[in-house]
C-alpha cells in the first residue's frame, strides 16, 4: 500500500534505478581552490549580488594573475535550443546525470572565489575539442552542434541572447578588474594581515621581514596596512623595540605609516571601533570596507598559524551583506622559516 | 530549500519534492491555457493531470536526470520553482512537437506523391527521391540527416502561439521548398522514419519557444496585405532573376549560416572570390530593397529563401 503522499509507481521507478551520489549544492561548505583545472564542470555565482540563478559552467583555463580567475563557458541543460556554437554534450562525456548544451559562443572570466563544488570533469581530448570549437575549428562535434538561427525571429536568438548576458552578470566584476589591472596605472592591492604585528617583536620582524620580501620577489607592488586604532598600536609597540639597523630594513612600513597618519586622520573612527568590537576581526572588517569602496579580489600576506585547521586553502570567499562576494587570496609567511 | 534538499539527499524524490512537482503542474496547465486535448490527449485535465505527473517525474526528472541539474543550481526556493516550471513546460513542448511533426509529415506524404518526386516500396519500406535524380541504393547516415535539416533550415517558417490548436508551421510552397532541399541535400533516397528526424531537428525551435515564452516575437508574413504580398513576390524575383549562377549558390550558402570557405570548397573557388560574388549579391539584394517599406524586407528575404530552395527546378 503507497503512503500518504507516496505513490506506488514512484516507489517502483525510484526502486528500478541506481540513483548514483546526490550531486553537491552550490552553498555547500567552502572547498579548497587551489586545485581547480580545466576541463571541471562547477557552478558558478556571480560575485555581486545580481538577479541571476547559479549557472554551470565548464573551467576552460585557470589563471593565477592578476587574480586568481578562470576562463569559463557556459553550460545549459536546455539541449533544444542548440545553434550552431552550441556542442550537445553526452552524459557519458560529462559524468553528469544529465545531457548539457557547451555554449561555445558564451564564455567569459570569473574569480576563482566565484566557482562552487565539482561536479564532474570531461576528458582532455572532449576539453581540447571545446577548445577548437571556441577558435571556430569544430569539425570534432560536427554532428552534434545545433541548427544555424536564422534570424532574431527565432527564439533561439533571444535564448542565446538570455544567455549572453547572463554571462555578462556572471563576469563583469572580473572582466573590469582584468582590464583595470592592464592598465599602467594599476597597484595590486597587498595587505598585511594584522596579525603579523601581534606576534611578538622579533617574530614580528621575521614574519614582515618575509612579507616584504615576498611581496617585492612577486612584483605585487606596494603593500598596505590594515588602518584600525590597535593596529596603529601594535605596530608602533613594535618600533619602539628595533635596533637602527632593523629600522632602516623596514622603510616600506615607515612610508606606509606616514601615508595612513593621513587616511587615519580622514577616516571615519566610528566605524573602525564598531567594526573591530563586534567580534569581527581587524582583517575582515578592512576586506569589508574595500568590498564597498568595490573591490572585489584582494591579497592578504598572513601566518599559517593564523589558519583555522582544514581550511588552509589559499583562495577564501567572503561574502559581505550588500554587496556580494570578495575573493581573499592569502600568501603565507611560513612561521617555521623564522623560528 | 533546505527541507526539499534533505529529501533530495535521502530518497530523491519524496513527497515534498512530488508535491511541488503536482503544484506547478496544475497551477501551469490550468492558468496557462493549456489545451488538455492538445497537450494530454484528454477532455480535461482532471483527467490527464496523473499521467502528466507521472510521465514529468519519472521521464525528466529522474530518468533525464533533470532533478540533479535544478538541485545542483538552486540556491533559493524561487530557482527551485522557476527552474521546475521550465521542465514543466519542457514535457507540455515536446508532446505538443510530437502532434505537429506528425501533421507536417502527414501534408508531406501528400507532396512527395506528386512531381518532382518518385516514391518507391510501400508501407514502412516507402521511400522517396528526386524523381530527376540518379537512383541509388545507399540510405542516409545521421550526418546526411542532419546536413540535410541544416540546409532546410533556411527555409521561413510561420510563427505559432502556445494556445494555437493546429499550427501549419510552414506554408505549401516553403514545405514544398523543405521537401526539395531535403531531397537534393541528400543524394540518397529516404525514408518516412528520416523525414521524421529531420522535421523535429527543424522545430527545436519549437521547444525552445516554450520555454522562454517568446512565442509571438515574429511578424508573420500573412499579416502583409495583398498588395504587399505581391511586392515581396516581385522583389525575390528580381534577386533572382539579376543574379548569376554562383551568385545565387553564394547567396543560398549564407542563408543557410554556411562560412565562405565551405561554399568556395562547392564550388571549387578560392574564399577571396566566393568573398566578391557574396558581395556582388548583396549589392543586388541591397537594390532589390532599396525602395521597398522596411516592414517588407524580411519577407523578401524569407520569399528569396523559398525561391533559391526550387531555384534549381526552374532553373533547370
Amino acid at each position: 500500500m503507497a503512503e500518504l503522499g507516496f505513490p506506488s509507481w514512484l516507489r517502483t521507478a525510484l526502486d528500478d534505478r541506481e540513483p548514483g551520489p546526490a550531486v553537491p549544492f552550490v552553498d555547500a561548505p567552502d572547498e579548497p581552490r587551489d586545485s581547480i583545472a580545466a576541463g571541471e564542470i562547477r557552478v558558478a555565482r556571480a560575485m555581486s549580488e545580481e538577479p541571476i540563478r547559479p549557472r554551470l559552467v565548464l573551467v576552460l583555463e585557470v589563471f593565477s594573475n592578476p587574480a586568481p580567475w578562470a576562463n569559463v563557458c557556459l553550460l545549459s541543460e536546455l539541449v533544444e535550443a542548440a545553434g550552431e556554437k552550441d556542442v550537445r554534450a553526452l552524459r557519458e562525456e560529462t559524468g553528469l546525470t544529465f545531457e548539457v548544451l557547451v555554449e561555445t559562443d558564451v564564455v567569459g572570466p570569473v574569480f576563482l572565489a566565484q566557482l562552487g563544488p565539482s561536479l564532474r570533469a570531461v576528458s582532455k581530448p572532449f576539453l581540447k575539442g571545446i577548445q577548437a570549437c571556441l577558435r571556430g575549428e569544430s569539425a570534432d562535434f560536427a554532428e552534434r552542434l545545433g541548427l544555424p538561427v536564422r534570424d532574431e525571429r527565432e527564439a533561439r536568438w533571444r535564448f542565446k541572447t538570455e544567455e549572453i548576458s547572463g554571462m555578462h552578470l556572471l563576469a563583469h566584476d572580473c572582466f573590469e578588474h582584468l582590464i583595470h589591472a592592464s592598465t599602467d596605472d594599476y597597484v595590486a592591492d597587498v595587505i598585511l594581515d594584522p596579525v603579523l604585528f601581534q606576534a611578538g617583536a622579533d617574530r614580528t620582524s621575521r614574519l614582515v621581514l618575509l612579507a616584504l620580501d615576498k611581496i617585492d620577489r612577486a612584483g605585487w607592488g606596494r603593500p598596505d596596512l590594515v588602518w584600525e586604532l590597535p593596529v596603529v598600536h601594535s605596530v608602533k609597540y613594535w618600533a619602539i623595540q628595533l635596533g637602527p639597523d632593523e629600522i632602516r630594513a623596514f622603510e616600506p612600513v615607515w612610508t606606509l605609516c606616514l601615508d595612513g597618519a593621513r587616511e587615519i586622520a580622514e577616516s571615519d573612527y566610528g566605524m573602525a571601533t564598531v567594526g573591530a568590537a563586534s567580534g569581527v576581526s581587524l582583517l575582515d572588517h578592512e576586506l569589508a570596507r574595500r568590498g564597498l569602496e568595490g573591490q572585489r579580489t584582494l591579497r592578504v600576506v598572513t601566518t599559517v598559524d593564523n589558519v583555522e585547521l582544514g581550511l588552509a586553502s589559499r583562495i577564501l570567499r567572503l561574502h559581505v551583506p550588500g554587496v556580494g562576494l570578495l575573493q581573499v587570496e592569502r600568501e603565507f609567511v611560513d612561521p617555521v622559516a623564522v623560528s | 530549500m533546505e527541507e526539499l534538499r534533505a529529501e533530495y539527499s535521502a530518497v530523491r524524490i519524496g513527497p515534498l519534492i512530488l508535491h511541488e512537482v503536482r503544484t506547478n503542474l496544475s497551477r501551469l496547465v490550468r492558468m496557462g491555457g493549456y489545451d488538455p486535448e492538445v497537450y494530454a490527449g484528454s477532455k480535461s485535465w482532471d483527467d490527464a493531470e496523473e499521467d502528466v505527473l507521472q510521465a514529468i517525474v519519472v521521464q525528466i526528472l529522474l530518468e533525464e536526470g533533470q532533478l540533479d541539474y535544478i538541485m545542483a543550481t538552486s540556491s533559493t526556493l524561487i530557482d527551485f520553482h522557476n527552474l521546475l516550471a521550465r521542465q514543466v513546460r519542457r514535457y507540455l513542448a515536446r508532446t505538443r512537437q510530437r502532434s505537429v511533426v506528425d501533421n507536417l509529415l502527414d501534408r508531406s506524404v501528400n507532396i512527395l506523391s506528386d512531381e518532382p518526386f518518385e516514391t518507391a516500396g510501400s508501407g514502412s519500406h516507402r521511400r522517396y527521391r528526386l524523381r530527376s535524380a540518379p537512383p541509388t541504393l545507399e540510405v542516409p547516415t545521421d550526418a546526411d540527416l542532419l546536413g540535410a535539416a541544416r540546409s532546410a533550415a533556411m527555409i521561413p517558417r510561420i510563427p505559432f502561439a502556445v494556445r494555437e490548436r493546429a499550427p501549419m508551421v510552414y506554408s505549401n510552397d516553403a514545405l514544398r521548398a523543405v521537401l526539395r532541399t531535403i531531397a537534393e541535400t541528400l543524394a540518397t533516397s529516404f525514408s518516412h522514419h528520416d523525414l521524421d528526424w529531420i522535421l523535429r531537428a527543424l522545430l527545436t525551435d519549437w521547444i525552445t519557444g516554450f520555454l522562454i515564452q517568446s512565442e509571438g516575437l515574429q511578424v508573420a508574413a500573412s499579416e502583409l496585405t495583398p498588395e504587399d504580398q505581391l511586392v515581396v513576390r516581385e522583389a525575390a524575383q528580381q534577386i533572382v532573376q539579376e543574379s548569376t549562377h554562383t551568385q545565387l549558390i553564394v547567396l543560398r550558402g549564407k542563408l543557410e549560416s554556411r562560412s565562405d570557405q565551405s561554399i568556395a570548397d562547392e564550388l571549387s573557388l578560392s574564399r577571396p572570390t566566393v568573398i566578391e560574388r557574396k558581395r556582388e549579391a548583396l549589392r543586388i539584394v541591397e537594390i532589390a530593397l532599396m525602395d521597398l517599406p522596411e516592414r517588407v524586407h524580411r519577407a523578401v528575404i524569407d520569399q528569396l529563401s523559398i525561391d533559391l530552395a526550387t531555384h534549381s527546378e526552374s532553373d533547370g
